[in-house]
């Protein structure tokens, strides 16, 4: 028997939420390749920050082995993050699989996010095996749960497995249609190497290494290998399998997945999507689907204290070092000092980013407020990428801005139509298509200014819906907008880190909240600070926040003086987290709160 | 040799005002007779032997003890410290614990100066802050301490309660009276006393911070209308009364303080006694203490100095290394002109006394 017909790759399909990491957990244990004991629950999730919040986004791959009918087959199980902003790290890890397991909560039923991930799945030619999960909550109706994945995917539901992860029910049949409906590599093994990378990541002792589904040839210790997509070659150093802790093999052959490392100094030269074959004699073409990925979110990243800013650098090298995504070139702002403006996947991206700057690295950042980036025409022929507000020219020199454009599908059940179409109208979104899916669920598509979907549309959604609607997104481009610079004067003099690039008609709208918005969060400063907002010399709104007058008027005696110095040290404790800007104080919080503005108010 | 003040700690009440959380509290006769006895040998057992220039007695309510316990205690202090000349001897009294005996004793030991823990003359005010004394009998207080001979009479007053409305009446009547120094201290909500659980039930009204302002402005105006010099942030006097004692503390001088809670600084060491009477009982001598830092004495110097009209020297902020003409917040605050200087001080103008405590942050940063 051919050895590729005993192995089998696969990747879970599954709504946040709806039992990924269990079921995954579940296998692992099943197949016998960690016992119990070594298992840390959801041991897929590596990363702290996933854990919290029960989300994955890095893939770590598995390999189990089962015993089906006296074969020993090998299971190759690669995780796919479940996030939008990770689109593109999914496809190509679903192009390293032959089939995916569909999760689908038998309470819940099917999400935008799974729908999205599944249509990927079947781009990639994957056989879908659906699976209904959680069917030990009372709430379970794994019927209906079936007939909307015949009806909204159009796949047939009647073998579905009907498990429960948490509770460990069903596993086995989970394992054997994995075995007898996905189907087996079909890799020509006396052709050059081609190994497809679907994730790489940074080791401090053996360079960058990228994990790999061989589709053709093979691939061992002192292989020459090449880039196709950079035309960089390298010699193998190791390569192995995951167990799921990485263990070195003699050879990754057709159909495997495994790693390789060859020490390539950075994860930059590992790209996602790209093909490795053999340096010489290799592979005429790549694989198909490679994309060099584009941030499409940016902020700008600065400290508290701003001598700390070589901390900051060293910080988001590190992290760039296993996340090619990432970003960043330097910025001076006036108001913030020396940072970087960065570039992220999505906000979720934007917001781990930041979290483990502050985690990790235990450094105090100030992030502005996040926007997208804009083509700027200008009046001289000259194209501008402008991401950063300050930097957009005066308005003579403009002859036009164009903003990126997202087309959105939202599902939702009917009764939440309406509210979902005033918050689509608030934020400039353009109605395209409504269908009903069936009698609980609807699938409505907007098309949307990106900037607009991230400044809290998906709270407005979530709240406005109580959290019942789902979203998904792709880019579909830039199109001309009506755009103008907002700035922010604190005490007279413009803070350039809170302009912000809004549309004409929001302009005074948002200039109002946002006055409103920092006279709460500005604390009383020992004079007074006029807050305004203007568009180009025009002040538009105006707020003040009046002089401190007292704090406290006590007495100090000989016996309260210790007390006192401790409370001057908290106070200086507090006051470090507070931003010079000019001669006002402000919370690192400031900045962000330009966002946390519901435009209802 | 510079200046040495001496405090003694009555840790001892009537009853516990509502707004209070200083070490004091009612106790039975038997437990103020120990403590008065481990507080003498505390005194007596002291290795310093320096001219004291100042001692007050302070509370709690010094005087709701009898007499010849004050009488025993100054003794004490008298075999081991030799007084300067004009030394300043305060005692602390309630206005209806204090009696023209009592009073008459505290002359002969060498009192000079008494304090009253008037807090308000409206009557409503005292009932609502839980005080045991009236409007009457704190005027009555004040006449017979003028009558033994008293000269130099503080008032204590408490600020930001809504209920005090007469305020230039109060101030008139206590000059009148021959109050010649009052202590003026916003009310502060202390965690834990019965007046943090009104307010939080909304039975006493606090006042906003612009109304706390406006009425410790008209405060301000009354006080300096009727001759009351503001010298410290909280402290006004007539002309020759400031408080010596008090001015030794804000000028970072050394005092040993006796009893409970008290504390003491002397060679750039404070030495704290405990907080829990009995243990203070049992063991009088056993003191907590922290060597101050240059850092720590600077904080202090500059938070202490700047609570004073005449500010803080710049002799001593240059002996501790601080250059106010090399500090970016100081030059940021003068040239705003929240902040002074003199060719020999720096001080805060006196109209923004009430944001000391920002400026000194800044100032320290």
């Amino acid at each position: 028997m051919d050895r590729q017909e005993k192995i089998r790759n696969f990747c879970i399909i599954a709504h946040i939420d709806h039992g990924k990491s269990t079921l995954a957990d579940r296998l692992i244990e099943k197949t016998g390749t960690l016992s119990k004991r070594e298992m840390s629950d959801q041991l897929l999730d590596s990363m702290d920050i996933e854990r919290e919040r029960g989300i994955t986004i890095k893939l770590t791959p598995t390999r189990m082995f089962y015993n089906y009918n006296g074969e020993e087959y090998t299971l190759n199980l690669i995780d796919t993050p479940g996030h939008v902003d990770f689109t593109y790290e999914v496809s190509r890890s679903l192009a390293a699989c032959e089939g995916a397991i569909l999760i689908v909560d038998a309470s819940q039923g099917v999400e935008a996010q799974t729908l999205a991930n599944t249509y990927l799945a079947i781009d990639n030619n994957l056989e879908i095996l659906p699976v209904i999960n959680k069917i030990d909550l009372p709430s379970a109706n794994p019927e209906e749960a079936k007939k909307e994945i015949e009806d909204i995917i159009g796949l047939p539901a009647d073998d579905a497995p009907l498990i429960s992860a948490k509770e460990g029910i069903n596993i086995d049949e989970v394992l054997e249609q994995i075995i007898t409906k996905i189907p087996s590599p079909k890799g020509d093994e006396s052709a050059p190497l081609k190994a497809l990378i679907f994730d790489s990541y940074y080791d401090n002792f053996k360079g960058a290494i990228s994990f790999v589904r061989i589709f053709d040839g093979e691939v061992k210790i002192g292989t020459k290998i090449k880039m196709m997509e950079t035309g960089k070659t390298y010699e193998v150093t190791e390569v192995g399998v995951f167990t799921p802790s990485m263990k070195p093999v003699e050879k990754l052959e057709v159909g495997d997945v495994g790693y390789i490392a060859a020490s390539i100094k950075n994860v930059a030269d590992t790209k996602v999507g790209d093909t490795i074959t053999l340096a010489e004699d290799g592979a005429k073409e790549a694989l198909p689907g490679y994309k060099s990925v584009q941030p499409v979110v940016f902020c700008g990243i600065f400290l508290t204290d701003g001598s700390k800013f070589n901390d900051l650098k060293d910080a988001l090298e590190k992290l760039k070092l296993n996340d090619a995504s990432l970003v960043f070139t330097p910025e001076n702002s006036q108001a913030l000092g020396f940072g970087f403006r960065c570039g992220f996947l999505g906000l979720l991206h934007m917001e781990i980013i930041t979290e483990r700057l502050e985690r990790e690295f235990n450094l105090d950042i100030i992030t502005t407020a996040p926007g997208v980036s804009y083509n700027v025409y200008k009046t001289n022929g000259d194209m501008l990428e402008v991401s950063n507000p300050t930097n957009l020219p005066s308005p003579v020199e403009i002859d036009r801005i164009e903003e990126p454009m997202a087309k959105l599908h939202i599902y939702t059940p009917p009764e939440y139509v309406g509210p979902i179409m005033e918050l689509c109208k608030e934020k400039r979104g353009e109605f395209l298509d409504m269908q009903y899916l069936d009698k609980k669920r609807v699938r409505m598509d907007y098309k949307m200014p990106l900037n607009e979907m991230i400044y809290d549309f998906f709270d407005g959604l979530k709240s406005r819906t109580r959290g019942y609607a789902s979203l998904d997104y792709e880019l579909i481009g830039f199109e001309p907008s009506d755009l103008i610079r907002l700035d922010i004067l604190l005490n007279g003099e413009v803070c350039d880190a809170l302009s912000l690039i809004v549309h004409k008609d929001k302009a005074y709208q948002r200039g109002r909240a946002i006055v409103e918005n920092f006279k709460k969060v500005i604390p009383r400063q020992m004079f007074e600070v006029p807050i305004q907002a203007s568009i180009g010399n025009k002040i538009i709104a105006r707020e003040t926040v009046s002089a401190l007058r007292k704090d406290v008027l006590a007495k100090c005696y000989g016996g309260d003086i210790s007390r006192k110095r401790k409370l001057l040290e908290k106070q200086k404790e507090g006051k470090k987290r507070m931003r010079q800007i000019g001669s006002i104080e402000l919370p690192s919080e400031a900045f962000m709160s330009i966002l946390k503005i519901d435009d209802d108010e | 040799m510079s200046n040495l003040g001496i405090y003694v700690h009555i840790p001892f009440c009537q009853s516990k005002c509502k707004y209070c959380n200083f070490v004091s509290g009612k106790y039975p006769r038997e437990m103020q007779k120990r403590y008065v006895q481990s507080l003498i040998k505390e005194i007596e057992e002291t290795k310093y032997k320096r001219k004291v220039s100042s001692i007050f007695f302070g509370g709690g309510t010094p005087s709701i003890l009898p007499a010849e316990d004050i009488k025993e205690i100054m003794l004490a202090i008298k075999s081991k410290f030799a007084l300067t000349k004009n030394a300043e001897i305060s005692i602390e009294c309630n206005p209806n614990s204090i009696t023209e005996e009592k009073l008459k004793i505290y002359k002969n030991l060498g009192f000079n100066r008494i304090s009253f823990g008037v807090q308000s003359l409206d009557d409503d005010v005292l009932k609502l802050i839980g005080r045991v004394h009236n409007r009457s009998e704190a005027l009555q207080a004040i006449n017979l301490a003028n009558i033994a001979g008293f000269t130099n009479i503080n008032a204590d007053l408490l600020l930001g309660i809504k209920e005090n409305k007469n305020i230039s009446r109060d101030i008139e009547e206590l000059k009148a009276a021959g109050i010649t120094h009052i202590s003026a201290y916003m009310l502060i909500l202390e965690h834990g006393t019965p007046l943090e659980i009104l307010a939080k039930q909304n039975k006493v009204k606090l006042l906003s911070e612009d109304e706390s302002v406006a009425q410790y402005e008209e405060y301000l105006k009354v006080l300096r209308q009727n001759g009351f010099y503001r010298y410290e942030i909280s402290n006004f006097a007539l002309k020759g009364y400031k408080c010596k004692h008090n001015i030794n503390y804000w000028e970072c001088g050394e005092y040993l303080g006796f009893g409970v809670a008290a504390h003491s600084y002397i060679n750039g060491t404070r030495y704290s006694n405990t907080e829990n009477i009995l243990e203070y009982i049992e063991n009088y001598n056993n003191k907590s203490y922290e060597k101050l830092t240059n850092q720590e004495k600077l904080e202090e110097l500059i938070m202490l100095g700047l609570r004073t009209k005449r500010g803080v020297s710049l002799k001593k902020l240059e002996e501790l290394g601080y250059k106010v003409l090399e500090n970016k917040n100081a030059l940021k605050m003068l040239s705003l002109g929240i902040i002074k200087l003199n060719s020999t001080h720096l001080y805060i103008t006196s109209k923004n006394f009430g944001i000391a405590n920002q400026i000194i942050l800044r100032l320290v940063e």
